[in-house]
Parts: C-alpha cells; sequence; structure tokens
C-alpha cells in the first residue's frame, strides 16, 4: 500500500513510471538476480559470479566492490540492497578457513530473505577457460534436473525450485526453435551437484527432431550443500498466492472423470409428447367426426381462456 | 540400403512421392497395366514388361546415357527408386532418377522399410526406466532416475558420463518441444509454449485494491457517478478548441492581463495576487484532504482528530478537552493540579478494572456462565444491533438515491438521451418511472435476519 499512494508524490513523469514499474503487479516482472562478493573472496569465487552474471545478463546486477556481511547472520544489508536494486534473488559468493569457496544462493519475497541455501564449490571450471563459441546473451535456457535426489529431502526440492527460479529467466508464450541454445544441466549424486552448462549442437536425423550433440560451454561446478535457510511453511504459503485475476475460470457445468473424458451438462425445456410424431397407421388415423369435435372443444376452450382474461 | 528416397508396393494404383526428386511412380489401372514415372517436367509411361521407351526427358544432361530411365527387371513387382551416383547433381531440376528394379516380395520390403525408420528413430530415441517430468512452459525436463551410471568419482570419464546423461536428457527435452505447434514469423520457426506447470513464489505481495477516498465514499453512498469531461473546451476568446486543463488550455484566467475590480472591493487590493493566492490555497487544501485519505486509508489517528488544532477558532469541547490534556500533563499526572471552583473532577482515562468477589451471588455465577455457554454453542450469530442498524440506514440511503436517479431518467426518456449504466442498488426490473407499491424488495438488507416485516432493529435474542 506504501507504493500505491505515497506521502511524497513524485514530482516527475519519469520518476512516477520509476516508482510504478517496481510495484506489485498482478504479472509479475522478470525476477532480477543481484551477484554480491563477500569481505573475502578470492579469484574462483569472483570468477563465478562474473560467469553467473553472463549468464543472467540483462537480469542481473554484479556488485564490484566488497560487502562485508554474512547473510546467514544477518540479512539487513541483502535486504537493503534487495530494495535498492529491485532484485529479489541473489548470489552472495565468499572464502575463509572454515568454508572454503562458499556461494549463498537466495530469493526474496516483499524484500524479506524468502530461502537461501549455502553451497560450497569444490571444483570450477570457467566460461572463459573453455575455448569454443559461447551463446548470446539473453538467450533462455533449458533446465534439466537428473537424480532421485532432487525429490527425496526438502532441502534438495527446495534448491531445486530455487535453481529454476534462478535461471529461468522471463516466461514467454514463444520459443523460437533455433533459439534453443543452451542447456543448463543439475546433477544430484553421493551428496554432490555437478553443474555443467553445454551448448547445443543440433544434427540432421532423418526426421523433423534433430538429433542432439552437447559441447560443454561452461562454466561448471561440482558444489556440496552446506547450511540452509528455508521459509516457514506459512510464509512460503503466502509467497506462493495466486492472484484472483490469475486464476483459472470455473466453466459451468462442465466435468471431467479420471480418464480425462469430458462431460457437459445440458439443462432442456420440456418436451411436448403429445406432438410427438408416432408411427403412421390407418387404425390410428383420426376420423372426420373426431377432427370435427376437437376442433370444436378448442374453439370452446379459446372461448374459455379469453373469458378468463 | 544408402541411397534409398523411397519404395513402391503395387497393390491397386498406390503411388509414393520421393520428395527430393519430385517424382511420382504411380501402378496405372490394371486394364491397362504398366505404371507412370513423372517428373515435374514429363511423364513416362512404363510398360507392365518392363521396356522403357527410347525417349529422354529433354532436361537431362548429357550425363545421362541411356540408362537413365533403364528397366531390367522383369516385373514390377518392387521398385527401388535409386538416384544415379553419376549425375545426382545435375538432373535435381527434372527430377531424373534411375529406376533400378529387382523382383522383391512386399513382405521383404515392409520389413526393410521399418528397419529403416528405426534406424533414423534410433537417432532420436532415448530410454529411460521412469519417464522425464517436462514443464515445457519453463523448458524444463526433471529425470527420476538414479544417476546410476556415474560410476567414476572424478577425472575425465565422469565428464563424458556426465556429458552421455545430459545428452541422453536434452534429447528427450528436445522430443518434446519439437513436438508443440509451430508457425512462422518473419523467416523463423516458433514454437508455441504451454503456461509454465511449475509454481514459483512471487516476489512481491498481491496488489492491494486502493482504498477508497472520502468523496468517493460518500459518492458511492450517494450514487453519485463521475461524470465524463471532454478534454476539448470551445474557447470564445480564440475562437477554437483548446485543452480543458494544462498548457494553453481555454479560458486561461492566469493570462489575462486586465481585471476587472469587482464592486464593493477595495480598489487598492491587488486583484491579480489575490487570484494567485486562492490558487495556492486550493492546491494546499487539495494536499491536505490527499494526506487525509492517506492517513485514514492507514488508520493513523490525526493530530486534528484529537482536538488539539492551533487554529484560531477552537469550539467549546475542543478547549475544554485541550484543557483536560494540559492538567494530566505534568510529572504527577495531574494529581496535584488544582482545581476551579465548581468545577468537576476530571474523569480518569478509564474505569479501573473491578474483580468479583471470590465468594458471592453463586446463582447469579451459575446463570452468567450458563448464558456464556449458550451462546458458544448456538449456530445462529449474535446480531450487533448498532451496526445492523447503521447497515439498514445506509441501505435506505442508497435506495433512496437510486430511486431519484431512476426518477429523473425516467422524466427525461422522452429526450431520447440513453443511459449507460443503472444506479447500484436498483434491480434489474422496474426501469423507468417511481416505484409502486408493487415493488417489492427480495430478501433484505444484509445484516437484518431473515424474516419480512421485521423492524429495521431487529429484535435482541436474549
Amino acid at each position: 500500500m506504501a507504493e500505491l499512494d505515497r506521502v511524497v508524490k513524485p514530482k516527475t513523469k519519469r520518476a512516477k513510471r520509476f516508482l510504478e514499474k517496481r510495484e506489485p503487479k498482478v504479472n509479475e516482472n522478470v525476477k532480477n538476480a543481484m551477484l554480491i562478493k563477500g569481505g573475502n573472496a578470492n579469484a574462483t569465487i569472483t570468477q563465478v559470479l562474473r560467469d553467473m552474471y553472463a549468464l543472467k545478463k540483462p537480469y542481473s546486477v554484479l556488485y564490484k566492490k566488497k560487502n562485508i556481511t554474512r547473510p546467514f547472520e544477518d540479512q539487513t544489508s541483502l535486504e537493503f540492497f534487495s530494495k535498492k536494486s529491485d532484485c529479489s534473488l541473489f548470489m552472495f559468493g565468499s572464502h575463509n578457513k572454515k568454508r572454503p569457496n562458499n556461494l549463498i544462493v537466495g530469493r526474496m519475497y516483499d524484500y524479506h530473505i524468502l530461502d537461501m541455501i549455502e553451497l560450497g564449490i569444490e571444483k570450477f571450471v570457467s566460461l572463459k577457460d573453455i575455448k569454443n563459441s559461447k551463446c548470446p546473451e539473453g538467450t533462455k535456457p533449458m533446465l534439466i534436473f537428473a537424480g532421485d535426489a532432487f525429490d527425496i529431502s526438502e532441502d534438495y526440492r527446495r534448491l531445486k525450485s530455487l535453481l529454476i527460479d534462478f535461471f529461468r529467466g522471463p516466461t514467454v508464450p514463444n520459443i523460437r526453435l533455433a533459439g534453443l541454445e543452451y542447456v543448463l544441466h543439475f546433477t544430484a549424486v553421493d551428496g554432490k551437484i555437478y553443474f555443467r552448462t553445454y551448448k547445443l549442437l543440433l544434427k540432421k536425423s532423418g526426421c523433423r527432431t534433430p538429433r542432439i550433440e552437447l559441447e560443454e560451454m561452461g562454466p561448471s561446478l561440482d558444489l556440496i550443500m552446506r547450511r540452509t535457510y528455508l521459509a516457514s511453511d506459512d510464509l512460503y504459503k503466502l509467497s506462493m498466492k495466486l492472484p484472483k485475476a490469475l486464476k483459472p475460470k470455473k466453466k459451468k457445468n462442465i466435468s471431467h472423470d479420471t480418464f480425462g473424458a469430458t462431460y457437459g451438462r445440458i439443462h432442456m425445456q420440456k418436451q411436448d409428447l403429445s406432438k410427438l410424431q408416432t408411427r403412421k397407421m390407418k387404425g390410428l388415423k383420426k376420423r372426420p367426426a373426431e377432427k370435427l369435435t376437437n376442433n370444436q372443444e378448442n374453439k370452446s376452450q379459446k372461448i374459455k381462456r379469453r373469458k378468463i382474461d | 540400403m544408402r541411397g534409398i528416397l523411397g519404395f513402391v508396393v503395387l497393390a491397386g494404383s498406390l503411388g509414393l512421392v520421393v520428395p527430393q526428386r519430385g517424382c511420382l511412380l504411380t501402378a496405372l489401372p490394371k486394364s491397362r497395366g504398366g505404371f507412370r514415372l513423372s517428373c515435374p517436367i514429363n511423364t513416362t509411361m512404363l510398360p507392365p514388361d518392363g521396356r522403357v521407351p527410347g525417349r529422354r526427358c529433354p532436361e537431362l544432361p548429357l550425363c545421362h546415357r541411356k540408362d537413365n530411365f533403364l528397366a531390367s527387371g522383369r516385373a514390377y513387382a518392387g521398385l527401388h527408386v535409386v538416384p544415379s551416383a553419376a549425375c545426382a547433381g545435375g538432373c535435381l531440376s527434372c527430377g531424373s532418377l534411375r529406376v533400378a528394379m529387382g523382383v522383391r516380395s512386399a513382405e521383404e520390403l515392409l520389413a526393410q522399410a521399418e528397419q529403416a525408420e528405426a534406424e533414423k528413430l534410433r537417432l532420436i530415441t532415448v530410454h529411460k526406466d521412469l519417464e522425464l517430468e517436462f514443464d515445457l512452459g519453463n523448458l524444463l525436463a526433471t529425470d527420476r532416475n538414479p544417476p546410476t551410471g556415474l560410476r567414476q568419482r572424478s577425472g575425465p570419464e565422469l565428464e563424458a558420463q556426465l556429458q552421455g546423461l545430459a545428452r541422453d536428457n536434452v534429447q528427450l527435452l528436445i522430443n518434446q518441444l519439437w513436438r508443440l505447434p509451430t508457425e512462422r514469423v518473419e523467416e523463423a520457426v516458433v514454437a508455441k509454449l504451454p503456461e509454465p506447470s511449475l509454481r514459483l513464489p512471487r516476489e512481491k505481495p498481491l496488489p492491494k485494491p486502493r482504498p477508497l477516498t472520502r468523496w468517493q465514499q460518500f459518492a458511492q453512498l450517494k450514487g453519485i457517478r463521475p461524470r465524463k469531461k471532454t478534454s476539448l473546451v470551445w474557447d470564445e476568446a480564440s475562437k477554437q478548441w483548446r485543452r480543458r486543463w494544462g498548457y494553453q488550455r481555454a479560458r486561461d484566467d492566469t493570462k489575462e492581463w486586465l481585471i476587472e475590480v469587482p464592486g464593493g472591493a477595495d480598489p487598492d487590493e491587488d486583484q491579480f495576487a489575490k487570484r494567485q493566492r486562492a490558487k495556492k490555497e486550493r492546491v494546499a487544501k487539495n494536499e491536505l484532504n490527499r494526506l487525509r485519505n492517506i492517513a485514514r486509508a492507514h488508520k493513523v489517528q490525526l493530530p486534528s482528530q484529537g482536538g488539539m488544532h492551533p487554529t484560531g477558532y477552537q469550539s467549546r469541547a475542543e478547549l475544554g478537552k485541550a484543557m483536560q490534556v494540559a492538567k494530566v500533563s505534568t510529572a504527577s499526572v495531574g494529581r496535584f493540579q488544582e482545581r476551579l471552583p465548581k468545577e468537576k473532577p476530571p474523569r480518569g482515562p478509564g474505569r479501573k478494572r473491578r474483580f468479583q468477589p471470590n465468594v458471592g451471588d453463586f446463582a447469579a455465577e451459575k446463570q452468567s456462565q450458563l448464558e456464556l455457554i449458550r451462546v458458544m454453542n448456538s449456530k445462529k450469530p449474535r446480531m450487533d444491533v448498532t451496526r445492523a442498524t447503521n447497515k439498514q440506514m445506509r441501505e435506505e440511503d442508497r435506495e433512496e438515491a437510486a430511486k431519484r436517479k431512476t426518477a429523473r431518467g425516467g422524466n427525461r426518456k422522452g429526450h431520447g438521451g440513453k443511459r449507460k449504466g443503472r444506479p447500484p442498488g436498483l434491480g434489474g426490473k422496474g426501469k423507468g418511472g417511481p416505484p409502486g407499491p408493487g415493488n417489492k424488495r427480495k430478501g433484505g438488507p444484509p445484516g437484518v435476519g431473515g424474516k419480512k416485516g421485521q423492524r429495521p432493529g431487529g429484535k435482541r435474542r436474549k
């Protein structure tokens, strides 16, 4: 509400537009990510953040200076940055003896931290280290999660959701098939998460669907999970709330069964069975005398009705 | 098997298009016998005995010798259309083909065809124990199979295995994506993605509806609808249509160089400055009302509502309140303040809490407890009399407004002015004309019990 009617009004149209862009909306903006270096960050962490920046590019902000903060101990400065740069995703990198090559991935709801997960980097190959062609910036990636671990524990489930949220980019109605250029592949095995980025090579297969070959593009990381901070259930539920305008409208009188068959309920007016044409037989034919009496009866009825009126 | 473009099974007049070359081989009806081999430029009839007429396609380059349309077989049970290796490049225009023939049974051919199909599909099919889950709106796939293939812990083997796993998964996702309906947009093939099925948390809370201003509330109550004003108005002075507001507006009173001094006004008064002051005051008032509306929406207690505003005129009640506040604003909360003669002792902030005696009237206590239980047990909600009355009054107000509206609308009807929409609170029927005695209200106003003919306050249930 504070956004809707501010005590201090924007003075220019431009300022108004700027504020309007940040207001809560029914159809939200694409989530932006901020990439922040901690007080101590080594070359690996710095390069990781730079590579992530390259992957996320139009929707990310790379903080160039060090920020001495520890998200798991004090979240206020991250929340401040989030509000300042209107980012709801963040990646925080630091390096110290206790937690070497530390990467914290998280997301915000209403400028407050919703989830964050700490990951340790065990191996890192940069985008620059692999010498081959890269894909243009702003390409929407394909995301693949392999391994049953992603469904077993709550931490991993949340991590999967977080990674999808982080990397998926804008939601689009159409996509150019030739523009599917790279894939992010996450494999969870034996407590490790292998993050690999591959470039797609479409080969002819003889049919319409091409055969896929992959080529490593970088960055690739081997990650282990460290600390986690997950939102409480009610906050998470609140953040998942769907606006009423986006909820699919119920269609009346249409139902489906478990097999996917559609049933419709039709409301009909009562049928007049007296005019039903049955089989014509000589015996059932009306005789002229009967017709006459019928007509007379009808006439008298009409007259009666008139009288009532 | 390489180089085979297609095959023909001769059953009836079945034909097969060889798409790369644009040729069509058709079996003619039995009465005529033979086959027709047609390319875009000419058509050759092949007789049933297998002789090819000595004609040559006029477009054929020299590299084609006699065997351009070679038919050496004796039967046409099976035809293989093979592009001539020697002139594959030169004859695309006319679709010249060498027709090699051999005796093959239909079954054999079918088996071969299936094999070829399988060969093609083998490149793009991947087998998984558990099928992948797709969310095509997010270009997302989830592979729930445990990655047992990854035996190596490190090194290049692991990389290769990971890449293999990724390839298979990507192939499956691509197969799904290529199955989507496509269309052409400016030379690019575009697939229509479905809505993302995976729900992710929002970034910001849901947008709240804007709270009504005081005027909007009042207008709603009285059934006043905003009137649309045109943005252009006729300006008499300049004889042209001008904007109602803003730069170069019509009837701009700030641009006047001469103002008539109104009768009875001080002749020395600066009328220009007066106008400017009035405008400033209007702006300030509007701003104040805006802030008030915001405060009301946020339920902030305004200082003026406490009766303490520093304006020139203060009412008796306001003064009394101010005095009271001043009196208790001491270190001892006004305990030792002197009182004027005949002044009533100040009523404190509220009554002190008093407890019932521990041993007292058991019958009354029992009754009160039972009453409490009864109220809690009863399904029917208790009626708040004041709320119900207020609601009823407001409803009546609204109806009154609606009635007035319709009455006016009915009178105007003859002039042909068609009105869009109807004032709130009026049912669908009975448009125009004052509602007669037969005008029944359906149900009742909300908050009042369902019975008809009940008095507005309702009966208080004991």
